[in-house]
């Protein structure tokens, strides 16, 4: 018999692999899944369920999209890196794990043909496993149930893309390395654990992938393809990600090939390394020794010594067992690559820790602690599932249960010992935490070590994995079967992961929740620690029970069958065991009481679907009714505010003084008291003096009706007084308080003072939340020249501008700050605690905006001229304290040269805690968050842009912008707020480092409008008539300000803005609009028209791109360089829809000598080129490298790495 | 004194299996041998015994100097007495000889560590382990595996010791070692050996019983099993083709080569044609019992 040949063979061998594998049923039912969950996120997606959000790039992309599917699909399918490992793992391993390679091994086909065949097969099965992704969301999205307003672009070819382009070339790729592993270990162990590992290493590590600054090499070293992908359609219009198909090109296509080929390496490995024979490869480490030589038995005389089984001896034994499982888990072979991939993966995502523009933070411990923390989480989720299973099963697993169940040792020993183990276990994973982090900190030369937050973030975090200790191991005894355990396990924590998206907030129905706990370094842990640690009580009592149910239905000896196991139970179930059973049924529920009590009794609980329908509600009813009224507007405030931080309350006393600017004669208002969801009301109190009568309409919205009898005529006036008392009670499922706190108070506005009339902007925004909710389409904005918006401004419809004066108490060992000058301050003494008591006046009428902050700060002081600046800050903040000083006068001097003097006699730049990451601008305030520029780490202010230099520039910007001269609420008014706030910290930045700098700036704004109009959720508009959208109005409108000034010079510019300011500033209504911005810079800049047009009120882009460069010497030193280049202008509609342009204008041309990263400009000028193509021949003084166009990125370019070119000599 | 009285045990398992039909027996101090073919019930009555399954009905009370304990009923003060050997068993792979020992030491009670150490160093000299002490018990042979087993049974000075095929698989000269080790097992315990090598019993217990399908068959001294069986026990060499004619109903136990020729033995109440009589070996009264052929 002559062997068949290779090919034959080979088919032969595959066709029966194919066959026998999908003869079974679970990749059948694997496939099924994956459709299943397709199904649920198209579902989830096309908004079938109340609460849940899926988003898919932007409310006007299609949830069938071919670029929602492919993305859609290729996250899902990094599921399916289990199903991978586990089907080319079989593959490789399967005889040797079922004992059959003797057989096997010793047939005549060629190892070649046999593992072809093996792996082949192994691909065929994965794909039928992976195909049902795309199938299950192209299905999905043909379901009835949906919004159809979400759909439209189905096309069947998405899903051949999908599995093509991107999900085929991951499962060859993985699949390669899988077989591989399990071909040479010859186990499928290490192919689940390799699994996780890939799996959690890889989203762990996105985070880094994405942070570098090469894209292009982060796209390809993304071995799943994420970063190419999103490289390649991130600044995708939302209609063209209902249009193209996303097929990998470029650095894509290039990302794929790569993979696919480190796949098929690992596969050639393989073939290498692959051993037909019987031992294979393996580690000479449990060599089975000689027998050891045998001596003469001696006679020997074993002697009897006293037993013992008192209480201590049981503690002696249950501490040797316990370092027995404690050997045992440290002796897995599998164990230490656990803790090694943790401490890797914990040492390359501290790399990335918080980062803005480009620029890192400090290092500083609760910033190291949560990246340490976050990567340990996920390994002690698999650690904990893994080792939990093993060390129930240990004893049976080894055989060697026979032996220890026959010894007198009590029923809840063994299953105490696995407990303490895996907690010592746990508790071990913590250790390396402090020393990593601290070298981390060390490394980044940063000093300010925190040792007690370190022993008390971790030892928290320790307490919060003990109850899951006892549920991983509750769960394996009691189910009594490994694999079912492991599988109940995951599942346990997928669902706990997941239960947010399941919409069920509150956290008493799930295990080991809690309202979270988070570190501030101004206010500490807050009072998240009392619900937090209470809810921790809760857990270990729950976990307790569960132990002694465990413990219960623990098997000894031979496993008796559950009837038998209850049997035993019961007869276990002596007095102490009862006693301990319900003495934790009873402790939970006393603790759940409590928490019941505190979270929802006496502070209600109120979870986001209800807020939502509050908001519902509030449009609903009171919209036709209240919208349209007259009402009259707020003039003087004066207010009495006392601040208790320790004891969480607060005491708001005032009056405000109206009067009927309407015109129309005002019979009756609806005024609104504060709602806060962490400061409840504990004393409400209005009343006029006028006559008039007051009707609560609904509590909840804190609503109240006052009908006036006489009417308010117009031009009338009155005075509203106020008391508002309101107090932390109980603690809110959500989270800890952030307004009223120990240490960083920040009361806004609406929580001390009482609000007149509807209010717009409490309406649901979101444009499919109100399609769900039933709620008619709602523009985001009135239009640009609505007049109603004329006679509000931007900031408040309550009031024009008024004149301010409050008294405002807190602490003594505080400073409280409010807006204005503080006028007078003194320390009062209490019996229940010295008060300090400090009034504030405005100099002038201010804004109706108002924050009130309250900390113990330290601070620094300078002066701009007569203005005394100050910076109040934590006292350990100190790193970026001058520089904000130093911007804040150079803010001040500069733009009280170029626009108008600074309008009061102090500005204060004052810290408040983490707990929200902005910095705003209130008269004379500018409130600054811990999180971004205090702790920023401007090293080398060459390289990293000095954000803390460019916030406060921005912040102290809007002193001008927005409180000297303020918008109409119409579209556009951020314009006049932000855009020209943007465009003065851009000059100033300027000014202070160079133009470079803000080359650097722009490109990271270019990228981030880009990004963002790619997921508009409504519709993109000219900047004029921009609807509070911050890619456009900060990111696109500081770019084109920028420019602007470039094209008319900066002072022409400052020019015209001065004198815009000055003919609108501290007016009242009508308020201007960015119209009468434009219409102004236009009379101003007549050279300027087109650009204006272009820039303010179309959505232009371009894609200009430096075709080639050439130069050649003109013998007298100067050289003539030749550059062509391709011009691309298109304007786009609101879902970026483009229609080209005639290119017929100026625009900027460059060469230089020098490298990209340090070019030296030879000339640069604005020259008029004709599109699509044109031809630039200049003379230039030396010999150039570098030639292009818009070389500073100052048009809206998607592709700006192509805009200058390197010049070639003839 | 030590005793063990069992009365009555039966157990019948889920699926039908009656593994232990009314078993009693009495046990004094000593080695007491319990042959039986596989399947036989006498692991279930070890593990009974070694308070690792339940029955469904009997009893079986140990007497230590008169006490009474009831196995059964209170199996934590059982374990204290008790010494047992499992029939196939498996140890951390890499915990060392003497770690380990000291580890079961400790739960047996002997938690004073000077003592424990005593007490682990004399047991591993005297299951021949000593030199082997420092070694992973992952690397031990079978038999050295069931030397330690022997040692961990020992631990904590046992009336009751319990040893389930303790010969199973091992070469002739460490089944010979074992044997040596287990002769010298304590005089004052009552020693329960369960095996189906005949050899196990002849050379190691001076009482003996056979169990087969769930009962005890026979109980007794191995000579006064023989002695029964003297005189009733008849041989014959045949050909493959004569083996086939032979009636039946004659009464085979066995059929064995001997040189390459068929033997078959039967029991008789007188020699049948062409048979001859023969003395008959302990092993010849198991195989009699076992099949049915003669009842004691």
């Amino acid at each position: 018999m002559s062997a068949p040949s290779r090919g034959r063979w080979l088919l032969a061998l595959l066709r029966d692999e194919v066959t026998a594998q999908l003869r079974r049923p679970s990749p059948w039912a694997f496939a099924a899944m994956y459709a299943a969950i397709g199904m649920l996120f198209v579902i989830a997606a096309g908004g079938a369920f109340e609460g849940v959000q899926v988003g898919v790039g932007g409310g006007n992309t299609d949830v069938d999209s071919p670029f929602a599917v492919t993305s859609a699909a290729l996250v899902l399918s990094l599921f399916a890196v289990m199903n991978v490992a586990a089907v080319a793992g079989g593959a490789a391993c399967r005889d040797v794990e079922q004992g059959m390679h003797p057989l096997v091994y010793s047939t005549p086909v060629p190892r070649g043909v046999f593992l072809w065949a093996r792996f082949l097969g192994a691909l065929v099965v994965c794909g039928v496993i992976v195909a049902g992704i795309p199938a299950g969301i192209l299905v999905g999205a043909k379901l009835p149930l949906l919004e159809p307003e979400r759909f439209g672009s189905w096309d069947a070819m998405s899903a051949v893309v999908a599995l093509a382009g991107w999900i085929l070339p991951n499962v060859v790729f993985t699949a390669g390395l899988f077989f591989a592993l399990a071909g040479v270990t010859r186990r499928m162990f290490p192919n689940y654990i390799g699994g996780v590992l890939l799996l959690v290493g890889y989203l762990g590590a996105q985070a880094l992938i994405r942070d570098l600054d090469n894209e292009a090499l982060s796209a390809l070293i993304d071995p799943f393809g994420f970063g190419a992908f999103d490289l390649q359609t991130r600044y995708w219009s939302p209609h063209e990600r209902n249009v193209l198909l996303p097929w990998p090109t470029g650095w894509s296509l290039a990302n794929r090939a790569l993979w696919l080929g480190i796949g098929l390496s690992a596969l050639a490995s393989t073939f290498r390394l692959f051993r037909f024979d019987h031992d294979g490869w393996r580690l000479p480490t449990l060599r089975r020794a000689p027998p050891a030589p045998e001596t003469t038995a001696v006679a020997t005389v074993v002697p009897t010594v006293p037993r013992r089984f008192d209480p201590p001896a049981r503690l002696v034994q249950l501490f040797a067992l316990t370092a027995r499982a404690v050997r045992d888990v440290l002796g897995h072979r599998y164990f230490w690559a656990f803790v090694a991939a943790t401490v890797l993966f914990q040492l390359l995502y501290t790399q990335v820790i918080g980062t803005l523009w480009g620029t890192d933070t400090w290092p500083v411990t609760y910033g190291v602690l949560m990246v340490l923390e976050g990567t340990l989480q996920l390994f002690v989720v698999v650690i904990l599932t893994f080792y939990a299973g093993d060390l129930v099963w240990h004893e049976r697993d080894l055989g060697t249960d026979a032996l220890y169940d026959a010894l007198p040792v009590p029923d809840w020993m063994p299953l105490a010992a696995k407990v303490v183990a895996l907690v010592a276990v746990v508790a071990g994973l913590h250790l390396p935490v402090p020393i990593i982090g601290v070298l981390v900190q060390l490394s980044a030369g940063f000093h300010d070590l925190q040792p007690g937050l370190y022993a008390a973030s971790l030892a928290l975090s320790l307490v919060e994995w003990v109850p899951f200790v006892a549920l991983a191991l509750a769960v394996h005894v009691v189910v009594n079967d490994k694999i079912v355990g492991h599988v109940a396990n995951v599942l346990l924590w997928v669902a706990l992961t997941f239960r947010g998206a399941l919409g069920f907030e509150y956290h008493l129905f799930w295990f080991g929740a809690s309202p979270g706990r988070e570190w501030s370094d101004m206010n500490r842990w807050g009072d998240a620690l009392g619900p937090h640690l209470l809810y921790q009580a809760l857990w270990w009592a729950v976990g307790l029970g569960l132990l002694v149910v465990a413990r219960l239905l623990w098997v000894r000896g031979t496993d008796p069958g559950l009837r038998g196991r209850l049997r035993e139970a019961r007869r276990r179930l002596d007095r102490a065991t009862v006693g301990t059973l319900g003495g934790s049924v009873a402790v939970s529920a006393g603790l759940a009481a409590v928490i019941v009590y505190d979270s929802a009794v006496v502070h209600p609980y109120v979870s986001s679907v209800d807020g939502t329908r509050q908001q519902v509600r509030y449009e609903r009813e009171y919209q036709a009714d209240w919208a349209d009224a007259p009402h009259p507007r707020v003039t003087d405030v004066d207010l009495r505010l006392d601040l208790y931080p320790r004891q969480g309350r607060l005491r708001a006393e005032g009056t405000l003084a109206l009067e009927n600017r309407s015109g129309e004669p005002v019979a009756r208002m609806l005024v609104s008291t504060p709602t806060s969801s962490e400061l409840l009301p504990e004393e409400i109190a209005l009343s006029l003096d006028v006559p008039s009568q007051w009707a609560v309409l609904d509590d909840a919205l804190g609503l109240r009706e006052v009908t006036l009898d006489p009417p308010l005529p117009p031009g009338g006036r009155a005075t509203l007084a106020f008391t508002f008392a309101l107090a932390h009670r109980g603690f809110d499922n959500a989270g800890h308080s952030t307004v009223l706190v120990d240490n960083g108070t920040f009361v806004p506005s609406s929580l001390v003072l009482p609000g007149l009339g509807y209010e717009r902007g409490y309406e649901l925004a979101d444009k499919a939340e109100r399609r769900k909710y039933g709620l008619p389409e709602r523009p985001r904005m009135l239009d640009l020249d609505d007049p109603v918006g004329r006679t509000r401004n931007y900031i408040s419809d309550d009031a024009d501008r008024v004149a301010f004066r409050a008294v405002v108490s807190t602490d003594a060992d505080q400073h409280a700050v409010a807006p204005g000058a503080r006028v007078e301050e003194h320390v009062e003494e209490h019996v229940e605690g010295d008060r300090r008591v400090a009034t504030f006046e405005a100099e002038r009428p201010i804004l109706y905006l108002f924050a009130f902050l309250s900390a113990r700060w330290d601070h620094r002081e300078a002066k701009a001229g007569d203005v005394d600046v100050s910076v109040w800050y934590h006292p350990t903040h100190t790193y970026n304290v001058d520089r904000m000083l130093q911007a804040a006068t150079d803010s001040l001097e500069a733009y009280g040269r170029r626009f108008s003097p600074f309008q009061y006699r102090e500005l204060r730049i004052v810290e408040f805690p983490r707990y929200a990451t902005f910095a705003q601008s209130f008269p004379s305030n500018i409130p600054f968050s811990e999180a971004i520029g205090f702790v920023a780490r401007v090293v080398d202010p060459d390289e990293d842009i000095d954000y803390p230099y460019y916030v406060t520039a921005h912040e102290v910007a809007h002193q001008w912008w927005a409180h000297q001269v303020i918008s109409a609420d119409t579209q556009g008014a951020t314009v006049l707020v932000e855009t020209l706030a943007q465009y003065s910290a851009l000059t100033q930045m300027e000014a202070e480092f160079g133009p470079e700098h803000v080359y650097r700036f722009l490109r990271y704004e270019q990228d981030r409008y880009f990004s963002a109009r790619a997921v508009e959720r409504d519709k993109e508009v000219p900047l004029m008539r921009v609807e509070n959208q911050g890619y456009v109005h900060y990111q696109k409108g500081g770019v084109v300000m920028y420019a602007l000034a470039r094209a008319v010079g900066q002072e022409r510019l400052d020019a015209a803005l001065q004198s815009f300011l000055l003919a609108w500033r501290d007016r009242g209504p009508p308020y201007p609009t960015a119209r009468d911005l434009v219409d102004h810079l236009r009379a101003a800049l007549p050279d300027a028209g087109p650009l204006l047009t272009d820039t303010f009120e179309r959505i232009v882009l371009w894609q200009n791109r430096a075709t080639a460069a050439t130069a050649r010497p003109n013998g007298d030193g100067t050289w003539t360089v030749t550059l062509t280049v391709r011009l691309e202008k298109t304007e786009s509609d609101a879902v970026g829809r483009e229609t080209a342009l005639p290119v017929d204008e100026e625009i900027e041309v460059g060469v230089y000598a020098g490298t990209r990263e340090a070019r030296e400009p030879l000339r640069v000028e604005r020259v008029r080129l004709q599109g699509p193509e044109a031809t630039v021949t200049w003379t230039v003084p030396s010999q150039p490298t570098l030639a292009g166009i818009d070389p500073d990125h100052l048009l809206l370019d998607r592709d700006r790495d192509d805009n200058l070119v390197a010049v070639t000599t003839d | 004194m030590t005793s063990l009285a069992i009365r009555n045990l039966t157990k019948t398992y889920p699926n039908g299996v009656r593994a232990l039909d009314d078993v009693s027996l009495e046990l004094g101090a000593g080695m007491f041998g319990l042959l039986g073919p596989n399947g036989a019930g006498k692991s279930t009555l070890m593990r009974t015994l070694a308070t690792l399954q339940d029955v469904d009905a009997g009893s079986a009370v140990l007497s230590v100097d008169g006490a009474p304990l009831d196995l059964l009923a209170d199996k934590e003060r059982a374990r204290r007495v008790l010494g047992y050997l499992p029939q196939d068993f498996g140890l951390s792979p890499k915990a060392r000889a003497q770690d380990l020992l000291g580890t079961f030491a400790v739960l047996e009670g002997l938690v004073d560590r000077a003592a424990r150490r005593q007490v682990v160093d004399a047991l591993l000299h005297k299951v021949n382990l000593w030199d082997a002490r420092r070694q992973a018990v992952g690397t031990f042979s079978g038999g050295m595996r069931r030397r330690f087993g022997i040692a961990v049974a020992l631990l904590g000075n046992p009336r009751l010791i319990v040893v389930d095929e303790p010969t199973a698989g091992l070469d002739p000269a460490e089944r010979a070692r074992f044997h040596h080790l287990l002769a010298e097992l304590g005089e004052d315990a009552v020693v329960l050996l369960s095996t189906h090598i005949v050899d196990d019993v002849l050379n190691l217990c001076p009482r003996m019983a056979i169990l087969h399908q769930g009962r005890v068959r026979l109980v007794g001294s191995p000579d006064e099993a023989r002695e029964g069986l003297r005189g009733r026990l008849f041989a014959r060499t045949v050909t493959r083709a004569e083996q086939e004619a032979l009636d039946p109903a004659l009464g085979v136990i066995s059929t064995r080569l001997v040189a390459g020729r068929l033997e078959v033995r039967v029991v008789a109440d007188a020699a049948p044609a062409g048979f001859h009589p023969v003395e008959p070996s302990l092993e010849d009264v198991y195989f009699a019992v076992t099949t049915g052929r003669w009842t004691p």
